[in-house]
């Protein structure tokens, strides 16, 4: 093989991926601003809300449940008549308009619940919706809130058992509340009060045993 | 003698002019006054005009004394700034007087007379020259009065609708990809403006069904409804819902920009002059999807 044709050939494989590069496509008028425009882009408030990582929201999953509806996209994204023409304040209206918060999201999925229910399917971390009061003494004085609203507690313990399964539970071998050989004792809490007995007993609990010794 | 010619000289006028009566000059674009309206005009009772049966400013303002404070200093938000108010909109006070009919836009997308014919001289509303429609259109060949990108502008605004503005933007490789294909899949046209850009004409079809032929791209749409009843909308419960996840959010805006905006939800019952449906979302599928 001549020097020559030697060079020439690794000229060849040194010019052979720049000229398969270049990307052919059907719209050949727009590709020269492409780039630019692309690069010059602002993020919009749903390129950011899609990359929240505590967020989860498919569009496509919704689309068969909105099909079925008689609903479109412009449930959650009208087009309604508009006259406002300060353009800041359109933008921010805009926005409101187009970005479902809680009280959509939870219509069908806390509820109605038509929609599936559980946290996590949407709410990747439980601590992005951890309420503040929720810490480490909760679990003693949790009931004085459930009295006020329980209403409050089900958005997110929506399934009952959260709260019968210790409530209602009546479990002899691990003892939850009550301290060995408080059987002996209880009488006296009972009579004193028995609305603290009630929180977790029901009447049968007690007529249960009393019933036969009478 | 000198000091009391000076006095007369530079002292009376200024004397004089302090007591001359403040001229208040009308803001600019106001209607005509010291004009006696028309006899077949009715006139409310609450608008009174003045000795000389001329439309003055108390006919107009229910403001005391309006004619004599100075534009700047009139309280323009009190409910009786115009007799009646408040209004929502400055054209419901006009109509005390005016008749609107009278004053209505004609519906130029309504090209088509009883008979099904059309006058080529409305083709000129937004065309130079009628197209003729027995020949092959094609869209280099379509001369418009302005780019078709602002020929809407004229009878609409910029953002005539909700999410109108942020769709005047020019789509990626991959949305124009989708929109070729829809065009092809749903024997319809979606055009871009000379940028490439979004525009009125993309999503909506701009002549009455029936002026080109329904079986050409550029003809098919949707025609629930005639042009008269337009696009219509029924009550629906998701109305509640989708105002209480707005509710707080206006509240905070109107209370930083000191205009009160409300939003609410109506599902669409009737749309016209759509290239594909929307109520169904037909429409926006043709550019957007979603990755499972």
């Amino acid at each position: 093989m001549s020097v020559s044709l030697k060079w020439f050939l690794w000229l060849l494989i040194l010019i052979a991926p720049f000229s398969f590069a270049k990307d052919k496509t059907d719209f050949p008028v727009f590709e020269e601003t492409e780039k630019t425009i692309s690069q010059e882009k602002k993020e919009t408030w749903w390129e950011k809300r899609n990359k929240r990582p505590d967020l989860y929201y498919p569009h496509n999953v919704h689309m068969d449940v909105m099909e079925k509806e008689g609903d479109s996209c412009l449930l959650c994204h009208p087009f309604t008549a508009n006259k406002i023409t300060d353009l800041e304040q359109l933008k921010k209206l805009t926005v409101i308009a187009n970005e479902p918060l809680e009280a959509i999201c939870h219509e069908c999925h806390v509820v109605k619940l038509t929609a599936p229910w559980r946290c996590e399917l949407c709410h990747s971390s439980p601590d992005t919706i951890w309420p503040n009061d929720h810490n480490f003494n909760y679990l003693t004085h949790h009931g004085e809130d459930a009295r006020q609203d329980e209403g409050k507690c089900r958005q997110c313990h929506i399934d009952i058992s959260f709260c019968s399964d210790c409530h209602f539970r009546r479990d002899p071998i691990q003892r939850r509340v009550h301290t060995l050989g408080y059987r002996t004792a209880h009488g006296i809490d009972a009579r004193m009060n028995t609305a603290s007995c009630s929180r977790c007993h029901n009447a049968h609990y007690c007529s249960d045993c009393h019933r036969e010794r009478r | 003698m000198k000091y009391i010619s000076l006095f007369i000289v530079f002292l009376i006028p200024l004397v004089v002019n302090g007591k001359e009566e403040i001229k208040i000059e009308m803001p600019p674009l106001h209607h005509v006054v010291k004009v006696k309206p028309p006899k077949d005009m009715k006139l409310p009772k609450e608008f009174p005009l003045n000795d000389e049966g001329q439309i003055d400013c108390k006919t107009c303002h229910g403001i005391k004394d309006i004619e004599k404070t100075p534009v700047n200093k009139v309280n323009k938000k009190a409910d009786n700034f115009h007799r009646g108010g408040p209004y929502k909109q400055l054209t419901d006070f006009c109509a005390n007087c005016h008749n609107k009919k009278d004053y209505k836009r004609p519906n130029i997308h309504k090209l088509l007379d009883e008979k099904g014919e059309f006058d080529k001289k409305d083709c000129e509303y937004c065309h130079k020259e009628a197209p003729d429609l027995k020949k092959e259109i094609k869209r280099e060949n379509l001369e418009f009065r302005l780019p078709p990108q602002k020929i809407c502008f004229g009878c609409h605004l910029k953002t005539p609708h909700l999410n109108a503005l942020n769709h005047q933007v020019k789509p990626d490789k991959k949305m124009r990809k989708r929109m070729r294909e829809a065009e092809k899949k749903q024997e319809i046209i979606l055009p871009l403006d000379n940028e490439g850009k979004v525009m009125c004409a993309t999503c909506h079809a701009p002549h009455q069904p029936g002026v080109i032929d329904k079986k050409k791209p550029a003809g098919k749409q949707v025609s629930d409804t005639d042009l008269d009843e337009g696009v219509s909308y029924v009550k629906h419960s998701w109305n509640r819902v989708f105002q209480s996840d707005k509710k707080a959010r206006l509240e905070k805006l109107s209370q930083e920009s000191g205009a009160v905006y409300s939003l609410g939800y109506e599902r669409i019952k009737t749309e016209v002059l759509l290239r594909l449906p929307a109520k169904d979302g037909a429409l926006c599928q043709a550019c957007h999807t979603f990755e499972k």
